[in-house]
C-alpha cells in the first residue's frame, strides 16, 4: 500500500534533511527552517540537489515568508490553477514539517470542524474534559505550534471566516466548557495560518473589513514566462503520463500548441498582439497539464500514438470550456480565425480538427 | 609632476546612479585631479559654464545639429556627469567633456549593445547573477550590487569588475569605436597635465586603457553650421526609466532621495514619504500599518541580506501590507514601460510618489535653445507673427502656412488656435492669431523635444501617441494630427494598429478602418512623393491590423434579435470595401459563416451575404430562402444589412423581391407594424430607379402594371401631413434627448 499523493513533507523528505542540515541562519521561534532555507525548498537550490517547485517571482516567496515570519496570516488570492494550494503546501511543510493540517472551506464547514468537537460518549458519561475534546486542526495548529492551511476561505460562511479574528489577533483560543488553565489555549510559536481564496468566488461571502485586516493578501498571477509555462507542462505532464502507465510524452509541437492556445484564450490577447475575449473558465497552467496528461492517455491507450492536436481540441471541449455556450463560440473563432492562419502541421492539425467542438 | 607619478582613474558609471555619483564626488575630492573629463559632446567646452549655471533640475544637453541624430543627456542632482562637473569647479581642477556629440556620423552606426535589443552574452551572465540571488529583475540586481551602503574601494572594484565582464573584451562596433577613440585622445591630452579623472559609461571603460599610444592632443570635431548643443528643460517623468528613458534608473524620485539622504537613510525616508502621500490623498494607513510597513521591510532586508533598506524591500513590504485585496495586474514596478491601465490604485499613487515630479527650469542667463530661432524665423517667413490685435486667418489645408500653425498647435503653443476644422462645405480652416505672454516659456519647455519646430512637434506626436494607445479616438485624432501638419505618420498608423487590436466596439473600429482606407488611396495617389514613400508599407500594416480584427468582431456579434445598427453595417462595408481591393478567401469564409449563423444580428447576417453578392458571386437563391427563413419581424433588419452591402444586385433580382412580397403579405397586421421601420430603414438605400424596378416587379407579381408600381411609389398622404408628421417626431425626440431618454 502506498498513498496516491504523498505530503510534500513526505515526498521531499530528504531534500528537507538536506536543507535542515546546512541551513546556517536564524530561524524564527517555531519554524523548521530558517527563511533562507524556505526560499531554497522552494525556488530550488543547485548546490543542495533541492528541486525548484513552483514558477513564480522570487519576490512573492520573499513576502509570503516574511509575512509568516512576522506573525501575519497569509492569504494567497488568485485564479484557479495558479498553484496557490501547492505554494501554501510547501509553506507549511518547510516551515512546521507538517502540511496536513488543512481546512477545506466549503458551504458546510462548521465553526467545530475549524476549532473543535466533543466526544459525545465520553462528554455524556464525564461531563467536559479535556480527554472528552476532540482537537481540529485550527486546536492542534495552535497547540503544537505549527502552520494550519485553509483552503478556499471565501467559501465557507461568514460566521466561520469571523471565528478566525480571535485567534489571529488574540493567538488564543477559549474553551468555555473547560476550567483552569485548559479553557484557554495560548497558540505557541510557529503557529501561524495561510489561507487561499479564488478571485472566481468573490462576492460569494466577502470577507470582513475585520478579517481583511488581519490577513496579508499576496495574488497569485499565472506563469508570465511563455517557456517557462510550456517547460512546466512537458515535466508534469511527463510525471503523470508515468504514473499513468503510459510511457511516451505528447510530442513538442502538440504542447507548443496546447501551451499557446491556453495563454491566448486566457489573456485575451493573442501571440500576434491581437484582443480576444477571454474565456471565461479559468485556463491555468494545472489544466493545461491535464489536457496534455488526457492527450498523451487517448493517444497511447486509444491509438498506440503520442497524441496528436486533435486530441487537444476534444479535451478543451471536455475540461477547458465545460457547459459554457459562449466560451464555445470563442473558442471556435479562435480556431477558425487564429488558428487556421498559423504555420505548422499542428496548428494546422487543430483547426481541421475543430469540428469536435460540440 | 613627472608622467609616472600622475594617475589615471577612469571611472565607469551607470547614468543617474546615485550610488556612481557619490563614488565620482569622493574620488574627484579626494584625488583633487588636474583635469576631469566627461563623457559629452566636446564641441560644448566652450560654453561648459553654462551648464554649472543656477537651473532647477533636471535639465539635459541638447545636442542638435539640421537634419542630424539628436540627442540628450538628462541631468540631475545624481548624475555622476554633473557630479563630476561640479566636484572639478570645487576643486579648481580644469572640466572638458570628450565625447563626441550627437550628430557625428559615428553616432549613424549602431552600438554592440542595442544590436538585437541587448546582448545575449551579457544577459546570460545577469540572468545567472540574478537566479543566484534570488531577485525579480535587472534592476532590483544593480540595486542589489551597488546602490546599497558600500565603502568607496568595494563599489569601485565592483563597478570595474561589473562592466569588465558586461564588456568581455569585445572591440567596439562601428558607433562605438570612434567614440571610444575620442575619449582615450582625451586621456592622453590630459595625462602629461597631472592626474586626471575620467566619467563615462560603464561599458566604454574597460576599452579607454589604450590612451597611452595615442599622441597628446585633444579631439576636435568639424561642427557644421548651425549644429551645437543646448541646455534644455527636462522632468522625472521622463527621466524615470518607467516612462521611456532607457538609460535610465527606475523611479527619479527615489534615486533623488537616495542622492540627498545617502543610501543607509533612503528606504526609511521614502517609506516616510510614500505614507505621507498615500494619506493626504485619503488613503488610510494606520499606526499599525505604519509598524507592519517597517518590520516588513526590515525582515525582507535581512532575508536578502541588505545593510539598509533596498529599493525591492521597500516595494515589496509596501504590496504586502498595503494592498488588502487581489491585483488584478503585477505590480508596476516588475516591468518597465507606461503604468498598465488596470494597475491597482494604492499601487498608482505608490508609483506617482516615487516617480518624482521635478520639473526642470533653465537659469535667466542660458542661451535660448534653437527650437526659438526656428519658430521666429518660420512666423516671420510666413507672415504669421502674432501682432497686438488678434486676426482670424482662413486657409486650406494644403497651405504651407496651415502646416506651420497645426505644428505649433501639436506644440501646444498659446495664441495659435483653430477655430473651425474644415467641412465639406467649408472646407476652409479658421484660425485665429493673437499674442500670448507664455509663448516663450512654452517653447523653451517645448525645446526639448527638439531643435526645430518639425523635430519637436514630431517627438510631442510620439510622445502623445504613447500616452493615447488603446484609446481608439485619441489615436484617431493623433493620427488626423500628423496628417494636418505633415508630420511622420508611421507611429500613429503604428499605435493605431496596436488600438485597433484591443478595439471591442465593431463599429468604432469601422471608422478607424474607413479613415486608415481613405489614408492608403490617398497615399496611392501621391505615390512617388517624398512624404509617401515608406509610409505606405505602415498604412498597409495598420489596414491589414484593422481589417483582421474587424472580421474578428463580426463573427462575435450575437443577437438574433438585435435591430440593424448603422455603424456596424458601415462596418461590414468598410471592411468589403478593403477586399474589393484586396481579395481575401479567409475574409469571405467569415462571412459566409455569419450568414449563415442563426445567433448572428440579423443585419449582419444580411450584411454577410450582400459581402458575396457585391463581390460577385450569384447568391439570389439564397437570398430568397433566407429573406423567407428569418423571422418575419425581423427581416427589415437582415434587408438593411444586405441593402447596404448589394443593393444593385439585390433590388434587380426577382426571387428575392418574390420572398420578401411573400413574407410582407402574410404577415398579420400587428406584426407588420413592428417590421415597418426596419423595412422602410432598408428601403432608403435604394437609388430611385431601383426602388422604382422594385415596385414593377411587386406590381408583376400582383398581376398589376405600371400604373400600379407608380401608385406604390407616391406618397398614399397629403405634404402637410407628412410635414407635420415629421415635425411631431422632431419635438418626441427632443423631450426624448432632454429626458436622456433618446
Amino acid at each position: 500500500m502506498s498513498p496516491q499523493r504523498p505530503p510534500a513533507e513526505v515526498e521531499y523528505a530528504d531534500e528537507l534533511a538536506r536543507l535542515r542540515d546546512a541551513d546556517a541562519d536564524p530561524r524564527p521561534p517555531g519554524w523548521a527552517l530558517s527563511l533562507r532555507a524556505v526560499r531554497r525548498f522552494i525556488l530550488g537550490d543547485a548546490a543542495l540537489a533541492v528541486r525548484p517547485k513552483v514558477v513564480c517571482p522570487p519576490s512573492l516567496v520573499d513576502r509570503c515568508t516574511v509575512t509568516l515570519a512576522t506573525r501575519r496570516a497569509l492569504l494567497l488570492i488568485g485564479e484557479p490553477g495558479t498553484a496557490k494550494s501547492l505554494l501554501s503546501e510547501l509553506l507549511a511543510a518547510a516551515i512546521s514539517g507538517r502540511s496536513t493540517l488543512v481546512l477545506q472551506g466549503g458551504a458546510s464547514l462548521t465553526e467545530e470542524q475549524l476549532r473543535y468537537s466533543w466526544n459525545y460518549a465520553l462528554l455524556i458519561n464525564e461531563g467536559p474534559s479535556r480527554r472528552a475534546l476532540v482537537p481540529a486542526p485550527l486546536y492542534l495548529g495552535m497547540q503544537h505550534g505549527q502552520v494550519v492551511r485553509f483552503e478556499e476561505l471565501t467559501r465557507c460562511p461568514l460566521e466561520v471566516q469571523d471565528a478566525l479574528l480571535g485567534v489571529l489577533s488574540e493567538r488564543l483560543l477559549t474553551v468555555p466548557e473547560l476550567e483552569g488553565p485548559d479553557g484557554v489555549l495560548l497558540a505557541q510559536e510557529g503557529f501561524n495560518l495561510i489561507a487561499t481564496a479564488n478571485t472566481r468566488d468573490k462576492g460569494i461571502h466577502e470577507m470582513s473589513a475585520a478579517l481583511k485586516r488581519r490577513f496579508s493578501f499576496e495574488t497569485v498571477f499565472p506563469i508570465a514566462d511563455a517557456a517557462a509555462e510550456l517547460a512546466l507542462v512537458r515535466d508534469e505532464a511527463a510525471r503523470l503520463l508515468a504514473s499513468s502507465g503510459v510511457p511516451v510524452t505528447p510530442a513538442d509541437d502538440v504542447l507548443d500548441v496546447l501551451v499557446t492556445t491556453f495563454r491566448d484564450l486566457r489573456t485575451g490577447v493573442t501571440g500576434e498582439g491581437g484582443a480576444m475575449e477571454r474565456l471565461s473558465a479559468a485556463l491555468s497552467t494545472a489544466e493545461a497539464v491535464s489536457v496534455a496528461h488526457a492527450v498523451g492517455v487517448r493517444g497511447w491507450f486509444l491509438r498506440g500514438d503520442r497524441g496528436c492536436a486533435a486530441d487537444v481540441v476534444d479535451a478543451l471541449a471536455g475540461t477547458a470550456v465545460k457547459d459554457n455556450p459562449d466560451d464555445l463560440r470563442r473558442v471556435r473563432r479562435y480556431l477558425e480565425q487564429v488558428a487556421s492562419r498559423r504555420a505548422g502541421a499542428a496548428w494546422r492539425a487543430l483547426y481541421e480538427a475543430r469540428n469536435l467542438l460540440p | 609632476m613627472t608622467a609616472a607619478a600622475m594617475t589615471v582613474h577612469i571611472l565607469g558609471v551607470r547614468h543617474h546612479s546615485p550610488a556612481c555619483a557619490r563614488l565620482v564626488h569622493h574620488v574627484i575630492t579626494t584625488v583633487r585631479p588636474a583635469t576631469v573629463l566627461v563623457e559629452g559632446p566636446l564641441d560644448f567646452n566652450p560654453r561648459l559654464p553654462e551648464l554649472l549655471l543656477p537651473h532647477t533640475l533636471p535639465v539635459a544637453l541638447f545636442t542638435w545639429a539640421p537634419d542630424r541624430r539628436s540627442s540628450w543627456l538628462p541631468l540631475s542632482d545624481s548624475s555622476p556627469e554633473l557630479v563630476a562637473l561640479r566636484a572639478a569647479q570645487e576643486v579648481g581642477a580644469e572640466a572638458r567633456l570628450c565625447d563626441l556629440p550627437a550628430w557625428h556620423p559615428a553616432f549613424e552606426g549602431r552600438s554592440r549593445l542595442d544590436e538585437d535589443g541587448g546582448d545575449a552574452l551579457s544577459r546570460a551572465w545577469v540572468d545567472t547573477l540574478r537566479e543566484r540571488w534570488q531577485l525579480d529583475d535587472e534592476d532590483a540586481l544593480w540595486d542589489h550590487l551597488f546602490e546599497l551602503p558600500l565603502t568607496y574601494d568595494a563599489l569601485r572594484a565592483r563597478l570595474e569588475a561589473w562592466f569588465l565582464r558586461l564588456r568581455d573584451g569585445r572591440p567596439a562596433g562601428p558607433r562605438d569605436a570612434p567614440r571610444e577613440l575620442a575619449m582615450a585622445q582625451a586621456l592622453a591630452w590630459a595625462a602629461p597635465r597631472g592626474d586626471v579623472v575620467l566619467v563615462c559609461g560603464g561599458w566604454h571603460a574597460p576599452a579607454l586603457e589604450g590612451w597611452r599610444d595615442l599622441p597628446p592632443v585633444f579631439p576636435t570635431v568639424q561642427t557644421p553650421p548651425d549644429a551645437g548643443a543646448w541646455i534644455v528643460p527636462f522632468s522625472d517623468q521622463r527621466l524615470d526609466s518607467f516612462a521611456g528613458y532607457a538609460a535610465g534608473m527606475p523611479m527619479s524620485g527615489w534615486q533623488a532621495r537616495a542622492w540627498a539622504e545617502g543610501p543607509d537613510a533612503v528606504g526609511e525616508a521614502a517609506l516616510a514619504h510614500v505614507v505621507g502621500w498615500l494619506r493626504e490623498r485619503g488613503h488610510p494607513v494606520s499606526t499599525a500599518d505604519q509598524i507592519a510597513l517597517h518590520t516588513t521591510a526590515d525582515a525582507l532586508r535581512r532575508l536578502r541580506g541588505h545593510a539598509a533598506l533596498a529599493r525591492v524591500d521597500v516595494l515589496d513590504a509596501i504590496t504586502s501590507v498595503l494592498v488588502r485585496d487581489a491585483l488584478p495586474a503585477p505590480a508596476p514596478w516588475t516591468r518597465r514601460g507606461p503604468l498598465p491601465a488596470d494597475t491597482h490604485p494604492v499601487l498608482v499613487e505608490v508609483a506617482r510618489a516615487l516617480a518624482g515630479e521635478r520639473l526642470g527650469r533653465l537659469a535667466p542667463e542660458t542661451p535660448r535653445p534653437p527650437l526659438l530661432h526656428d519658430v521666429a524665423r518660420l512666423l516671420d517667413a510666413h507672415g504669421l507673427a502674432p501682432g497686438a490685435l488678434p486676426r482670424t486667418l482662413a486657409l486650406r489645408g494644403e497651405d504651407p502656412r496651415a502646416v506651420v500653425l497645426h505644428r505649433l498647435r501639436v506644440l501646444g503653443a498659446p495664441g495659435f488656435e483653430l477655430r473651425r476644422r474644415p467641412t465639406p462645405v467649408e472646407p476652409d480652416e479658421r484660425w485665429q492669431l493673437s499674442q500670448h505672454p507664455d509663448l516663450d516659456a512654452r517653447l523653451i519647455e517645448a525645446s526639448g523635444w527638439g531643435g526645430t519646430l518639425e523635430e519637436a512637434a514630431q517627438a510631442l506626436l510620439v510622445d502623445r501617441l504613447q500616452r493615447a494607445q488603446g484609446d481608439m479616438a485619441a489615436v484617431a485624432a493623433a493620427l488626423d494630427d500628423a496628417v494636418r501638419a505633415q508630420l511622420s505618420v508611421q507611429l500613429a498608423l503604428g499605435a493605431l494598429a496596436a488600438t485597433v487590436a484591443q478595439e471591442r466596439s465593431l463599429a468604432a473600429l469601422g471608422a478607424g478602418l474607413r479613415a486608415v482606407h481613405d489614408l492608403q488611396r490617398e497615399f496611392a495617389q501621391r505615390r512617388g512623393s517624398r512624404r509617401g514613400e515608406g509610409v505606405r508599407e505602415a498604412v498597409d500594416a495598420a489596414l491589414r491590423a484593422a481589417f483582421d480584427r474587424g472580421l474578428w468582431l463580426v463573427e462575435g456579434r450575437t443577437g438574433p434579435a438585435a435591430p440593424a445598427d448603422a455603424g456596424e453595417i458601415a462596418a461590414v462595408r468598410a471592411l468589403r470595401d478593403v477586399a474589393r481591393a484586396a481579395p481575401s478567401p479567409h475574409a469571405d469564409a467569415v462571412m459566409g459563416r455569419v450568414a449563415w449563423a442563426p445567433e448572428a444580428p440579423p443585419a449582419l447576417r444580411g450584411a454577410a451575404l450582400g459581402w458575396a453578392w457585391s463581390l460577385g458571386r450569384d447568391v439570389a437563391g439564397d437570398a430568397a430562402a433566407l429573406a423567407t427563413a428569418l423571422p418575419p419581424t425581423r427581416l427589415g433588419d437582415w434587408l438593411a444589412g444586405l441593402l447596404a452591402l448589394a443593393r444593385g444586385a439585390a433590388a434587380a433580382s426577382g426571387p428575392l423581391v418574390a420572398a420578401v412580397d411573400r413574407v410582407t403579405a402574410t404577415l398579420p397586421p400587428d406584426e407588420l407594424l413592428i417590421a415597418l421601420p426596419s423595412l422602410r430603414l432598408a428601403f432608403s438605400w435604394l437609388s430611385p430607379e431601383e426602388r422604382y424596378a422594385v415596385a414593377l416587379a411587386a406590381a408583376a407579381l400582383h398581376g398589376r402594371g405600371e400604373g400600379a408600381a407608380v401608385a406604390l411609389l407616391r406618397p398614399g398622404a397629403d405634404p402637410l401631413t407628412v410635414a407635420r408628421g415629421a415635425a411631431l417626431d422632431a419635438a418626441v425626440e427632443a423631450v426624448a434627448q432632454r429626458w436622456g431618454l433618446a
